[in-house]
């Protein structure tokens, strides 16, 4: 046992000692918070000040778009500081509206001349409205490039054809009246547990669930790829320099397993917690400072931290191993990264998976997900997050993944018992077979 | 009792036997040559003895003991290439060798600051194995080899890579630990670097043993048919002679290989006709001269010596 402890503490002291570790291990904060902060960022710069030419040959639609806009501040002549900052300011942009409309033109001719308007860069964009709101093709919005008519223009467009065609049924509302009629609605969100408990309410509440859900998961992902591969180069270079044979004339292979997988465990776990520490602090103090993101911490379930650390070391004793008998049948780190595709697609699919599950966290897709062995670390995260999963599903889930792990425990122990002294080429399948019945 | 038993032991790969029914047995407190040349199975039959590959046939007896159950702590196992960390610093380095082998760290520290002194690196324990040379890397993995105290000593091919003045440093430090009762098993493919010391060897070649046993038997049994001569002039005339089974020539003087039966002053005569003779000797045969009278082979073939490793290339591994 103290010799599993003395190659538990190399592959610890060893790495956590690098520079590169503990640059990542501080850095990674900063970075993950950039990351998750730069689409709001992006997005928050909008597309600016456009010239949009208007062609309006309905008669009236021109007039209630432009009215639309200018009631909520979508237009260059509007004050811009109250033309900001709406929903996160997400939708700042504001048009300088052009009306290049000519009385008699068809829908068709004009988009043939606003084309080449367009082409002579007269202006950004231009919209064409015919007088039949419902028609096909009624509507054309031109612009270099293929991204869609914006939001906001889309929304004021919507409500200005619902005024028309209430104009047109004679049903005399004013604009100020539909737009009262046509304001959205707000639908609380109310999560409830099978014991009929509600779990949380509100937007920022279930916000703040599955964003715990979703950072822990990317976590996962982050780990099991970034210290996987790091278990695989070291076995790799175990080979390279021959030291496997020192080490197998003083343990077993299971023993140097066990004690690697774990030490290199040990580390992943150190840098979460570093990271876990600085998102507390960092919540904590976001909290002070903006006290209305207490309902997105409010909303964070403190058994999900339990579940995390369960969930962690099955699914990284599962990923680890499996990298560990990848390294071990390989000789050149080039070798490896082919033989790890498999292996670094299942860690990606699952991520993926998420986004699925996510929108529909109890469907059957999200169960067997959850319940596959390779998958569950993510997905079964996930659900424990946003959805409510049966008890039978979580033991399910525990005991597959602790069979999977002593099955591939069984396996990488073969597989490295023959690999690890085999230089040269990379194994063939049916060679890794007869490796596993022969050890 | 033995030290070390081989049975029949027999590994099998795809395309060729690797090591084909090996036996032999090491005296407890012998200095053991296991002997041959490149790709013959040496590696591989320490690989078996130490349990680090399964043999497909055959028995290994450690210390009367079956290795597969009883561990091969009483083992030190020198690998024939290095197999050092190379980014970690030598203390550190030594220190984890003697733990995987069960030493706790006291004792091991203690140790290690011993070796180190004698090998005089007290000076690189600090530094990476990489800024080491390859000379120093081979001594760091020599302490990493006895630091457990092991009674029975496994070296493959410890001299490969040192300087003369550090193989003899390095030989003096095994002649003093055998002195104090630790049996050596040594592989080499150069085998007039071991000949002295070895008081026993096994001879292999394309995995099978050619001769087994003490040194001093085999020499005896296969007679006193070779001669030395030590000459000036052109030595080529002792190929054509009848009595000369082989020749090998070194310059200025010739290790000669007779015919069974043949009058060794024939030989003397014929020398003197040709060149100015400066010594003429019946000597112990070499352990290369048994070694190809065995095999059969050639001078060519004698990949026993080091000119020789070069034209052998690398033998296939495993």
């Amino acid at each position: 046992m103290s010799r599993v402890f003395a190659v538990i503490r190399r592959e610890y002291m060893v790495r956590v000692k690098k520079r590169s570790f503990i640059v990542l291990t501080l850095l990674g904060p900063i970075l993950i918070a950039g990351l998750y902060s730069l689409p709001i960022l992006f997005m928050s710069f909008g597309a600016g000040d456009q010239r949009l030419a208007v062609a309006d040959l309905s008669g009236v639609m021109g007039d209630l778009l432009r009215a639309d806009l200018a009631r909520n501040n979508h237009l260059v002549s509007d004050d811009p500081e109250t033309g900001k900052g709406m929903g996160l300011g997400l939708e700042n942009d504001r048009y300088e509206f052009l009306d290049v409309t000519q009385p008699g033109e068809s829908v068709a001719q004009a988009r043939a001349r606003l084309n080449k308007e367009l082409g002579a860069d007269r202006f950004d964009a231009y919209l064409i409205m015919g007088d039949d709101p419902d028609a096909e093709n009624n509507f054309i919005y031109g612009s270099h490039s293929s991204s869609a008519l914006h939001r906001s223009v889309d929304r004021a467009l919507t409500r200005a054809a619902i005024n028309m065609r209430s104009q047109r049924q004679s049903l005399g509302l004013d604009a100020e009246a539909l737009a009262d009629l046509t304001r959205p609605v707000r639908v609380l969100p109310v999560r409830v547990d099978k014991s009929g408990k509600e779990v949380s309410s509100g937007i920022g509440q279930q916000l703040g669930a599955a964003g715990l859900a979703w950072g822990m998961g990317f976590i996962f992902y982050i780990t099991f790829l970034v210290w996987g591969t790091a278990i695989m180069r070291g076995v790799i270079e175990e080979k390279g320099s021959r030291i496997m044979e020192v080490l197998l004339a003083s343990i077993t292979p299971t023993q140097f397993m066990v004690g690697k997988v774990t030490g290199i465990g040990l580390v992943a776990l150190t840098q979460i917690v570093v990271w876990a520490a600085c998102a507390f602090f960092g919540s904590i103090w976001g909290v002070a400072a903006v006290p209305q993101l207490a309902e997105l911490t409010s909303g964070i379930n403190p058994a999900m931290f339990g579940w995390f650390i369960l969930l962690f070391l099955l699914g990284f004793a599962i990923y680890a191993l499996l990298f560990a008998a990848v390294g071990s049948m390989c000789t050149t780190d080039q070798e490896a990264q082919q033989a790890a595709q498999p292996v670094l697609l299942l860690v990606v699919v699952s991520f993926f998976a998420m986004f699925a599950v996510q929108r529909a966290p109890d469907s059957t897709f999200a169960v067997a997900a959850s319940i596959f062995p390779l998958s569950s670390p993510l997905v079964m995260l996930l659900r424990l997050g946003i959805t409510d999963p049966p008890w039978w599903q979580i033991m399910l889930t525990v005991a597959l993944m602790v069979v999977t792990i002593l099955a591939v425990a069984w396996l990488a122990a073969r597989i490295f018992r023959v690999g690890t002294l085999m230089y040269g080429k990379r194994a063939t399948l049916p060679e890794l077979w007869r490796w596993v019945r022969a050890a | 009792m033995n030290a070390i038993e081989v049975e029949g032991i027999t590994k099998r790969y795809e395309n060729h036997v690797a090591v084909d029914g090996v036996s032999f047995t090491v005296p407890e407190g012998a200095i053991y040559g296991l002997l041959g040349p490149n790709g013959a199975g040496k590696t591989t039959s320490i690989r078996m003895i130490l349990h680090i590959l399964h043999p497909d046939a055959g028995t290994v007896r450690v210390l009367g003991r079956d290795p597969r159950t009883a561990g091969t702590d009483c083992v030190g196992y020198l690998p024939e290439e290095r197999g050092l960390y190379q980014k970690m610093k030598v203390f550190d380095q030594l220190l984890f060798l003697a733990e995987i082998k069960g030493v706790a760290r006291r004792p091991a520290s203690e140790r290690i600051t011993q070796w180190l002194q004698k090998m005089g690196i007290s000076d690189w324990k600090e530094r990476k194995v990489d800024e080491l040379s390859k000379g120093m890397q081979q001594k760091v993995q020599f302490i990493g080899t006895v630091l457990h105290q092991p009674p029975i000593l496994i070296l493959d091919e410890p001299f490969s890579g040192l300087d003369p003045v550090n193989v003899n440093l390095m030989k003096d430090i095994v002649m003093d630990l055998n002195r104090r009762g630790t049996t050596i098993i040594f592989s080499a493919h150069v085998m007039e670097q071991v000949e002295r010391m070895c008081s026993a060897i096994c001879l292999i070649n394309k995995g099978k043993v050619v001769v087994e046993g003490s040194l001093a038997r085999i020499k005896k049994d296969c007679g006193t048919n070779s001669l030395v001569l030590g000459f000036e002039g052109d030595g080529n005339f002792l190929r054509r002679l009848p009595e000369v089974e082989g020749v090998d020539l070194h310059g200025n003087y010739a290790e000669i290989r007779m015919r069974d039966g043949a009058d060794p002053t024939r030989i003397l005569e014929a020398a003197m006709s040709h060149v100015k003779v400066r010594r003429f000797e019946v000597v112990e045969p070499t352990l290369n001269n048994i070694f190809i009278d065995l095999v059969g082979g050639t001078a060519e073939e004698a990949l026993g010596r080091p000119d020789a490793e070069l034209a052998a290339g690398e033998a296939p591994h495993v």
